[in-house]
């Protein structure tokens, strides 16, 4: 655990206290990578604002659903960013259009890009990382990661657009997940 | 169980990524709720396959949130503080939940000892937590049988958990017990173990994704290995719409 994570998990507690001066500072560190994350995956901005700010009240209202034994409070976060981005384009039925454009990583329209965003600079740096892992990945098995995560698909709908079988998206997925969390390890231990 | 797990980590792959529907979602379900607990294997492993999609989070660019998102926040704190402003069925229920956190009765699993009084205390207090959280909705069950007894389940937008708590609620017949159903498209899957009220007490919490379904549904059926579909021959039965 990182200096960083230990001052999230300070700010989480003072969250839970009420103490609104920490709940903005939590703010300023994870909205822009909330954001960031619900407009690649919604591809709206309407609905990314609306997905950031009901993640950020759902965690002012309800701080105790982060249990710190369970992980980090950013994988957290941002876990519920995602699922709450993926509830509301699979309820507004944009899916196909939303996963042509979310393939690859490039940004999307309306989209800045990270070097022009004010952000928390180890979220900077553990950002480079992600994508530099990602680049390890085989294509084969980065496509359908990103599919499933930032084009919010189902492992049917990717077997059937790429025409794979089921059972090789499945294995793929995890075999993608498994070589990327090897690849973050690594770059954490250098 | 696979014997190297290979099937169980790929179907947790694909639950935390969120891509999975189907069968392959209910069994993820069913593992979540019933092997994931019991296997240090699996948990470990879902542990990593968390912290790695919250990592993969990262890979999308940061963007400049608009003033107005946090400005909106900022009303809604102000709106809704922490745990207050609900509906007067959800204010009702809360009262009811909250009076249940010192009592001893509630529901028991079969095939498992009854929890001790902290883990129902912990239960009652999480459905109070999913009533905070927004979107929260309580849906009150409707008996299809004229039974007595109240049932409400709880579930909220992004929680991957279900609570359902009923007072009152009366004793299956001799060999019975009741099980829970989730149906999506008139399609039924069991969720949880069989339980049996206590004192006419319930408290569940169950894993498990409530987006995915439109319909829940408790049936008595015969104590024992759960039918694959709903078999409500005699008994009580209460179901509704979510």
């Amino acid at each position: 655990m990182t200096e960083d994570d230990r001052f999230d998990l300070e700010l989480h507690g003072r969250v839970s206290a009420g103490d609104r001066a920490a709940f903005e500072e939590l703010y300023r560190r994870y909205a822009p990578a909330a954001y960031g994350l619900a407009l690649r995956v919604t591809a709206q901005e309407t609905l990314a604002q609306e997905v950031v700010q009901d993640a950020f009240l759902a965690l002012w209202r309800a701080p105790e659903a982060y249990d710190p034994s369970r992980g980090l409070f950013r994988s957290f976060f941002l876990s519920l960013v995602h699922h709450r981005a993926v509830d509301t384009v699979r309820r507004e039925e944009r899916l196909r259009k939303r996963t042509e454009r979310a393939a690859n990583l490039g940004p999307v329209a309306g989209e800045d890009v990270a070097e022009d965003v004010v952000e928390s600079s180890y979220l900077a740096v553990r950002r480079k990382e992600v994508r530099e892992a990602l680049e390890t990945l085989p294509p084969d098995q980065r496509k359908v990661l990103e599919l499933a995560y930032f084009g919010g698909s189902t492992q049917a709908r990717i077997a059937q657009e790429l025409q794979i079988p089921l059972g090789t998206v499945k294995t793929r997925t995890l075999a993608a997940m498994r070589k990327l969390r090897q690849a973050l390890d690594r770059e954490g231990a250098e | 169980m696979t014997d190297d797990h290979t099937r169980e980590l790929e179907l947790l792959a694909g639950y935390v990524t969120l891509s999975l529907d189907g069968q392959d979602a209910e069994e993820a379900d069913r593992l979540m709720s019933e092997h994931v607990p019991r296997c240090p294997t699996c948990r470990g492993s879902l542990e990593e396959l968390r912290e790695t999609v919250g990592d993969l989070a990262l890979a999308a660019a940061a963007a400049t949130v608009p003033d107005l998102v946090l400005a909106r926040i900022r009303r809604g704190i102000e709106d809704v503080p922490v745990r207050r402003r609900r509906g007067t069925a959800a204010i009702a229920l809360v009262a009811s939940v909250a009076a249940l956190v010192g009592m001893a009765g509630f529901s028991l699993s079969l095939g498992t000892r009854a929890r001790d009084a902290e883990a129902q205390r912990g239960t009652a207090l999480e459905v109070l937590n999913a009533m905070g959280q927004p979107g929260a909705v309580p849906v009150s069950l409707e008996s299809t049988t004229g039974s007595a007894g109240g049932l409400v389940e709880v579930s909220a937008p992004g929680l991957e958990q279900m609570y359902l708590y009923g007072s009152d609620v009366p004793s299956p017949t001799q060999g019975s017990a009741y099980q829970l159903w989730l149906g999506a498209a008139g399609s039924y899957t069991p969720v949880g173990p069989q339980f049996i009220p206590e004192a006419g007490v319930v408290l569940l919490e169950l894993t498990v994704d409530p987006s995915r379904y439109d319909e829940i549904l408790i049936t008595e059926e015969p104590a024992g290995p759960t039918p694959s579909t709903p078999t409500p021959e005699d008994g009580h039965t209460w179901g509704a719409s979510i």
